[in-house]
């Protein structure tokens, strides 16, 4: 087999990038969700559905460019993700065994599919812009505009996180309690206060990543678990409870995704996807990016 | 389970059962037809069209004073009963369940999809209902061998060698001469691609681009570069409306098109021109009908959608014509009684149809051809067959 030109290579690594950036950007919600709650939160896919149908509801009805709806999502989604957790989780956290907590993110995820589907239908939907589909010169190749926006907007997201997580007090008792709740709840954190930041926080990700889900693809109420396993994948990949792993997770399953369709087949895509979820976990279940465990 | 143990479980629950097991008969005051359709679920939006095709024969032979029964001496209007079956294969044997024991329907109409299908028909089969099929392949229903339902659709086969069947009609310069296949990584579209290649073998083609595609990726850019690589001018592709929404939104993001684009399962449905608008323009895609046929009703029905929905449908004219099979099954039988109406369509012909004459066989399958239609401006245009719509190859995305 030759080798493709410098060229189609670049092509290749800047759109699996900037797909793979999609998958970051959940992957960094599940990510600090997890990371104090110790919770695979698996109605992120479903939470950032929905954010979607949300962008497209103010995109037709008060005609809010959804990138503008960003400035309206992220809010909502702090908000919608502080309630979540005090209605739904405040009681299961408290409970040593995490499955509790594990069925309520599953019955969200069914709740929130089945709404979506009494509400809008279960037909695909999809915002139509005026840049929809537009392409733009990245680096001398083509690349998808609102791909190239939403790679942006997980960037920014996931730097926010960062940043909150490491200049503020609040976002220090955020880390402490996820590195060790026991000795952070000693030294006075809440434990309920910084799980429902990290809720607020994880939910408010879903909201920019469901700007960036609806000015990109077609959408149905049921495309969410689709994110969600592959949010999963990018965490792994990433190390789990991770922020800026979860991203370089993301991108990394992007390319290997855009690598495995060129080189191999298409066909192979998601086999070589869990494969090598599979093989992180066995072999590296830190992640990529974190130091080994400590043997005890 | 294998297929024979399924058969022996369902004879035994079936005389366990028995006495609550009623041989319907059309001697009452109404015909009551249930029909299990996908009103919630992923299969929601073509449920949508199943249920108003089904209403609107219901209240056309209503119109018409109803259903003859002979053994009645009269005319039996028919009451419809709808069970939402969720797009699930469990929930359409539990909404046939309902249908029968609590609504105590007579006879039954089909949901769509072969594997709901399978699951109605194995239900309807241990009811003793008659259970009238549309949209289900003959590959998956026919090895069930079933003595209590019958199938009309268009078979893989003939189906695949639709886009060769209309480039045989182009002029030499206009055929594709570097065509690409892309089918989803699913059973469906593995039978689908079979058929794709047999046919290209049997028309002298060979695909320069023949790959899997994987169901509910977000991203295909890498497969678009190898399109790109392989030069390919024509594009045959079976994939769900998202997936081939999303392939289309980034063929134009990275400047690629082909003149043929020829789509099945995604494309022919409104929401893949809602989500393309005018770059759905140029599309080919499959169907089971058309209002164009030149059949008695036909274009009248697609006229009736239209006026209630704004946009066209290649499908709810297959729906009309199931119910319109049912009915006159039921006026030669006389009858709902299940076995009667299996010989009221096995090995008959049913002339007056809007899917036009449908002639069932011995296994009571009847083949209809499958359409070929391009979007243009919002509508589906008739190519094949017989259609007098003249192709129009894609320009560049630059040029549109």
């Amino acid at each position: 087999m030759t080798l493709p030109s410098p060229e189609i290579l670049l092509q290749l690594s800047i759109n699996g990038a900037l797909g793979g950036a999609m998958y970051g950007v959940a992957a960094v919600g599940l990510s600090l969700i997890f990371g104090t709650m110790r919770l695979i939160f698996l109605a992120q896919g479903a939470m950032i559905i929905l954010a979607a149908y949300l962008v497209r509801a103010l995109f037709q009805h008060l005609g809010i460019d959804p990138f503008l709806s960003l400035l309206i999502m992220v809010p909502v989604g702090l908000v919608a993700g502080w309630l979540i957790y005090q209605g739904l989780f405040r009681k299961a956290a408290a409970e040593e065994d995490r499955n509790i907590s594990l069925l309520i993110a599953v019955g969200v995820m069914f709740l929130v599919q089945n709404l979506m589907t009494v509400i809008w239908g279960g037909n695909t939907a999809a915002v139509v812009t005026t840049y929809t589909a537009s392409g733009i010169e990245l680096l001398g190749v083509r690349a998808s505009f609102t791909r190239s926006m939403g790679f942006l907007i997980a960037l920014a997201g996931t730097a926010l996180v960062v940043l909150f997580l490491r200049k503020t007090l609040v976002g220090k008792a955020v880390r402490a309690a996820s590195e060790d709740m026991t000795a952070a709840t000693l030294m006075g954190i809440s434990p309920h206060k910084v799980n429902a930041i990290a809720f607020a926080i994880g939910i408010a990700l879903a909201g920019a990543a469901g700007v960036a889900v609806a000015t990109t693809f077609p959408f149905n109420p049921f495309a969410g678990f689709i994110f969600s396993l592959k949010a999963l994948v990018a965490l792994a990949l990433g190390g789990i409870g991770n922020v800026t792993g979860a991203l370089a997770g993301g991108i990394i399953l992007g390319l290997i995704e855009a690598y495995t369709q060129f080189f191999i087949s298409g066909g192979w895509t998601n086999a070589i996807a869990y494969g090598v979820f599979l093989a992180v976990l066995m072999f590296k279940p830190e992640g990529l990016f974190s130091r080994p465990y400590k043997k005890a | 389970m294998s297929l024979k143990g399924m058969l022996a479980a369902l004879a035994l629950s079936t005389v366990l059962t028995g006495g609550a097991t009623v041989i319907a008969n059309a001697a009452g005051d109404e015909i009551v037809i249930g029909a299990p359709v996908s009103l919630t679920g992923p299969f929601a939006g073509d449920g949508k069209e199943q249920e108003w095709a089904y209403k609107q024969a219901v209240a056309d032979i209503n119109k018409a004073g109803g259903i003859m029964i002979k053994e009645a001496g009269k005319k039996l209007p028919v009451r419809l009963v709808i069970a939402d079956d969720e797009s699930t294969e469990a929930k359409v044997a539990s909404a046939i369940e309902n249908l029968v024991k609590v609504q105590k329907v007579d006879i039954l109409l089909s949901t769509h999809s072969g594997p709901l299908n399978v699951a109605g028909a194995i239900v309807a089969e241990k009811y003793k209902k008659f259970y009238m099929i549309t949209a289900a392949f003959p590959f998956e229903w026919q090895p069930l061998k079933m003595k209590y339902s019958a199938l009309f659709f268009f078979h893989p086969g003939p189906g695949a060698e639709v886009p060769f069947e209309i480039w045989q009609k182009l002029p030499e310069n206009e055929r594709p001469k570097r065509p690409a296949l892309v089918t989803e990584d699913s059973p469906d579209g593995k039978g689908f691609g079979g058929a794709f290649e047999a046919a290209a073998k049997k028309y002298g083609y060979t695909f320069a681009f023949n790959d899997p595609w994987a169901t509910g990726s977000t991203d295909y850019s890498a497969m678009i570069t190898k399109l790109k690589a392989a030069d390919a001018d024509a594009m045959l592709v079976f994939g769900s409306p998202a997936d081939t929404v999303t392939l289309i939104r980034q063929m134009k993001e990275l400047g690629f098109s082909v003149p043929y684009f020829h789509g099945w399962k995604g494309t022919w449905t409104g929401e893949f021109h809602d989500a393309l608008g005018k770059d759905s323009d140029y599309v080919l895609t499959d169907g089971f009908w058309s209002a164009s046929y030149p059949y008695n009703g036909a274009k009248e029905l697609g006229e009736r959608y239209e006026a209630e929905y704004k946009k066209d449908s290649v499908t709810v004219g297959a729906f009309y014509a199931n119910a319109q099979v049912l009915f006159q099954a039921i006026e030669r039988a006389g009858s709902t009684d299940a076995a009667a109406v299996h010989d009221a369509i096995f090995n008959q012909e049913f002339k007056d149809t809007v899917v036009g004459p449908l002639k069932f066989d011995e296994t009571g399958f009847a083949l209809i051809p499958s359409v070929a239609t391009q979007w243009w401006e919002g509508k589906h245009q008739l190519l094949f067959p017989n259609g007098t719509w003249t192709y129009k190859p894609a320009p560049a995305w630059d040029k549109r």
